[in-house]
């Protein structure tokens, strides 16, 4: 068993979790960290119990608990630091007749920052959006936390979905929120902090991205790159397990993209947090990735470790890495296979016409 | 038609039951909207309605100069206050409600919020839904009042008629169920508008030239379907009667 959930009570039923006030909720969850630290410290003395094996130290698994307030549920989940968070399995996804992804399959532990590079229309974003359950697949199966979440309703994904936070290459926000309040959306909806809470808490999450005093922004007062960074905060406003980024260091200058690369060593590192990068910086990828993998026709060309793929043999792998225009990645897909591959049509000749139409009024 | 059947059926679940479950919808984004839907909307339904009353008066006093209150009313409270000031909110508010909630999926502001385990219909679509049903019944209530004041405009400077004998002839003419079909028509077509605006908005794909095609399509399909509705309960109202 690599992952072991004790579903309990902390006395707040759901029928009174509406009216339970605050301080009651607040006492409760202290009551339960002291009943934690007990826990764990009994576990460590005695190196044995109903849920330590003597055979694993407790310095394996790591203690984590949360209150969900929504559902007045405690939860405690103790799993093995290594455990396996998503597993990808056969995973087939065609648009038409064309296969996108083809049979892929990899494990990403607890920890680890993977790097899903390729080039562009190689499906990394379709594989993101597998992971997340924005997408269901033609066939195979994806696991997030030992839970399979292709088959799963929306209202049930909504439950995993709260473990992860994701970056959108965008950034995402939405225009009609201030920067604060973007950062704060998941905190407001998902928890029942105080608005000084709150604020506090986007605050640190604003100043660890950088943009300290950019609270009552609107994202269209901003630029791109710092819509990436209000991105990343608000992704990370939950302080989740697991974190999704879709090209985080795109249209970031160096010095930021170092800062965000810190960041998510800081966070996969310091706190044991995961993350899943779909990057095409070469530089920023070997920086901050533990394992790496490069997709290509549908299927894994290459993974391995940054040395392993800086080192491969792999042809693709070296023309990627090193950006050259020669190599045996081809650099036009026809019209026929960018149709398959799009939901819109391709219309190259409206600008044509438009053009043509400029020139001669 | 399968899109717009899911988006009732979820509405009515965040609506009916997930309060039950201790998921309650925010009261703050409700009233955002009711000021945007409604309060904005009060000049231009204001403008209109104010022409429809003078209209309709000296429509009356051309032949039936004694009936221009009584045209004024039934018209209306029956028909053309609930009819024309949804008109007006259609082509103002539900096109603006399909505009943006189309920008947002292009921009993926949408799919955010479902990875953030934020229900799109509960968050966007359950606010703009409960402020439209509130606030269009409150401006046909609002239009009405201001017809009625066109009419009077008109029966009282053109026609010499003095303001108490207007006041006697409208209320004589009119009684609460004309008024309360007309209610139920606006809170009816509340729920087409709005519906149909957010299910165009949330289904948008093709970036800013699907926007304005989903925008177009929510106006069509509003109008056309409010106006079928409009046929189907006025007839239920006359055989009913």
């Amino acid at each position: 068993m690599t992952e072991l959930e004790l579903l309990g009570s902390a006395g707040c039923q759901p029928a009174v979790a509406g009216s339970l006030p605050a301080t009651l909720c607040a006492s409760t969850t202290l009551l339960m960290n002291v009943t934690l630290g007990l826990f764990s410290a009994g576990c460590r003395k005695q190196q044995a119990g109903s849920l330590c094996s003597p055979e694993i130290p407790l310095s394996a698994f790591d203690l984590r608990h949360s209150f969900d307030l929504r559902h007045s549920s405690f939860v405690i989940l103790i799993m093995p630091a290594d455990a396996t968070i998503i597993e990808v399995n056969n995973l087939v996804r065609r648009f038409g007749d064309r296969a996108v992804l083809d049979g892929i399959s990899f494990n990403v532990h607890r920890g680890e920052t993977l790097v899903i590079m390729g080039g562009s229309g190689c499906g990394k974003s379709t594989m993101l959006r597998h992971m997340i359950g924005s997408m269901r697949p033609t066939a195979g199966s994806v696991r997030l936390f030992g839970e399979e979440i292709t088959g799963m309703k929306e209202l049930e994904i909504e439950r995993v979905r709260l473990r992860f936070g994701m970056l959108f290459q965008s950034g995402a926000l939405l225009a009609s929120l201030t920067v604060g309040e973007n950062v704060a959306l998941p905190l407001t909806q998902h928890t029942n902090k105080s608005p000084d809470e709150i604020e506090q808490i986007v605050k640190g999450k604003l100043e660890m991205v950088g943009l300290t005093g950019f609270e009552d922004l609107k994202p269209d007062e901003i630029s791109g790159g710092m819509k990436k960074r209000v991105g990343l905060a608000r992704a990370l406003a939950l302080d989740p397990e697991l974190l999704f980024s879709d090209e985080p260091t795109s249209g970031l200058d160096p010095i930021m993209t170092a800062v965000v690369d810190q960041l998510t060593l800081k966070l996969t590192q310091g706190r044991h947090m995961t993350a899943v990068v779909v990057s095409h910086d070469m530089t920023s990828a070997f920086r901050i990735a533990t394992r790496m993998i490069m997709l290509g026709h549908g299927s894994i060309v290459a993974e391995g470790t940054p040395d392993e793929i800086r080192n491969s043999p792999n042809p693709e792998v070296q023309q990627f890495i090193h950006g050259r225009a020669d190599g045996p990645i081809p650099l036009n897909v026809s019209q026929e296979e960018h149709k398959d591959l799009q939901h819109v049509r391709p219309r190259p000749f409206l600008g044509a016409r438009f053009r043509f139409h400029h020139k001669h009024t | 038609m399968k899109n717009y059947i899911q988006l009732n059926l979820s509405l009515l679940y965040w609506i009916l039951i997930a309060p039950f479950t201790g998921q309650f919808f925010k009261i703050g984004p409700i009233f955002r909207q009711m000021v945007f839907i409604g309060v904005r909307a009060a000049p231009m339904v204001a403008l209109t309605a104010f022409s429809v009353g003078v209209t309709l008066a000296m429509q009356a006093a051309h032949s039936l100069e004694s009936l221009g209150a009584d045209l004024v009313m039934i018209t209306l409270l029956r028909e053309m206050g609930p009819v024309l000031i949804a008109v007006i909110v259609i082509g103002r508010s539900g096109s603006a409600v399909a505009a943006e909630l189309g920008t947002m999926k292009v921009s993926e502001e949408i799919e955010a919020l479902e990875v953030m385990a934020i229900n799109p219909v509960q968050y966007l679509v359950v606010p703009r839904f409960l402020a439209m049903l509130v606030m269009l019944p409150a401006l046909t209530i609002f239009g009405n009042y201001i017809g009625i004041l066109g009419g009077w405009a008109v029966c009282t400077f053109a026609l010499d008629f003095n303001t108490a004998g207007y006041i006697l002839r409208a209320l004589e003419s009119a009684d609460t169920w004309d008024l309360y079909s007309g209610m139920i028509k606006s809170v009816v077509f509340a729920w087409i508008i709005i519906t149909i605006s957010c299910n165009a908005g949330l289904n948008v794909e093709g970036g800013a030239e699907g926007v304005g095609q989903a925008t177009t399509a929510s106006v069509v399909q509003a109008l056309l379907a409010m106006l079928v509705m409009n046929a189907v309960l006025t007839g239920i109202f006359f055989f009913a009667a």
